[in-house]
């Protein structure tokens, strides 16, 4: 299972969590976020995001 | 086809547009933005100065602008400044005003922008830059102008580290309202640290009683969501507004020690130039 879940429906991509992740897992496609294998674990998406559409798995 | 340019540019907004505007028309640019069309979505108060605007663009009309305000009102916990700045200050429709640049850099410089491309890589070999685009196209150009926003990721591609810190973040939430109280002349700027958390809560008057008004913190502390305490806000001082839309947004502030390698330039938000104080992106963005 992946760490970070994304809610599609929440997510407005607006970017924040690509610019202050660290290991450069996360990309920003036209209409939707990816989160590809790499994870650091270190919540720092969860923490930017605006509205709270990411969060852990589980 | 072929599939060679002097300078290839990655992002459509006010920076990679701008720059290419900029570019000498013999030169052989392209563009590639990531969206179906240049000028959508906005993500963006809107919010940039007469001064810069004739630093920029002096001469002709300009259709982008949407509003132009005379006081300025800044907050902060029970203090109130207010202060006349008459003609000072604009808020225009980004996406008008990306549009602008964009016909500007088809017909005067005949530059190609091709939309609907996102460039998922970018390698900078011995005498040129290989871009690889989503679809797995390659164009090889002399040099490389990076300008695809906060969420780019390219620079780190060509060893450019631009991870950004939480503490040079803002995480910002905008919803456009309509409201009686929204006074068109007046631009309001609210530091009051309960409001925003190391950030401030803005109004930015669009015209015709409408307003960008959002909010931004900065994204290290531990507080409520941007959304919430914008809700919060305006439930109590526009209980009757009407939200016309809402966004996210994330600024970062904190610009690229290095914003070059060979070959390559950063511009822009992907560059992290926004302005420290205010957060605006489009006028340094146009800068650099």
């Amino acid at each position: 299972m992946e760490y970070i879940k994304v809610d599609k429906e929440r997510c407005g991509l607006c970017g924040g969590c690509v610019a202050v992740c660290p290991a450069k897992v996360i990309i920003m496609y036209k209409e939707r976020l990816e989160i590809k294998e790499g994870c650091l674990k270190c919540d720092k998406c969860i923490k930017v995001c605006p509205v709270g559409a990411l969060s852990k798995n589980g | 086809m072929d599939k060679n340019y002097d300078v290839i540019i990655v992002g459509g907004g006010p920076a990679g547009l701008y720059a290419a505007y900029k570019i000498e028309k013999s030169f052989k640019v392209i563009i590639f933005e990531k969206d179906d069309v240049i000028g959508e979505p906005i993500l963006c108060a809107e919010g940039i100065s007469t001064n810069t605007l004739k630093l920029f663009f002096k001469d002709g009309d300009h259709p982008f602008i949407r509003n132009i305000y005379s006081k300025l009102k800044v907050k902060y916990k029970d203090l109130e400044a207010n202060i006349d700045i008459p003609g000072r200050g604009l808020i225009i429709d980004r996406s008008k005003f990306e549009k602008y640049i964009a016909n500007k850099v088809k017909e005067e410089n005949n530059f190609e922008i091709k939309t609907g491309s996102f460039v998922v890589d970018a390698k900078v070999e011995n005498d040129h830059v290989k871009v690889i685009l989503e679809n797995g196209e390659e164009y090889f150009g002399k040099i490389l102008i990076i300008a695809d926003g906060v969420e780019s990721y390219l620079p780190n591609k060509v060893g450019i580290n631009s991870v950004c810190n939480l503490v040079d973040m803002y995480s910002c939430y905008q919803q456009i309202i309509h409201d009686p109280n929204v006074k068109d002349e007046e631009i309001i700027f609210d530091f009051t640290p309960s409001v925003a958390p190391g950030g401030y809560l803005w109004v930015f008057p669009r015209g015709n009683n409408e307003a960008n008004f959002g909010l931004g913190i900065t994204s290290s502390l531990d507080c409520e969501k941007p959304y919430k305490l914008l809700n919060e806000y305006r439930e109590k001082n526009y209980p009757n507004a009407k939200i016309l839309r809402e966004f996210p947004g994330c600024v970062s502030v904190n610009q690229l020690s290095r914003m070059y390698t060979d070959r390559v330039m950063v511009l822009g938000d992907s560059a992290r130039a926004a302005d420290p104080i205010t957060g605006g992106g489009i006028d340094n963005a146009l800068r650099r």
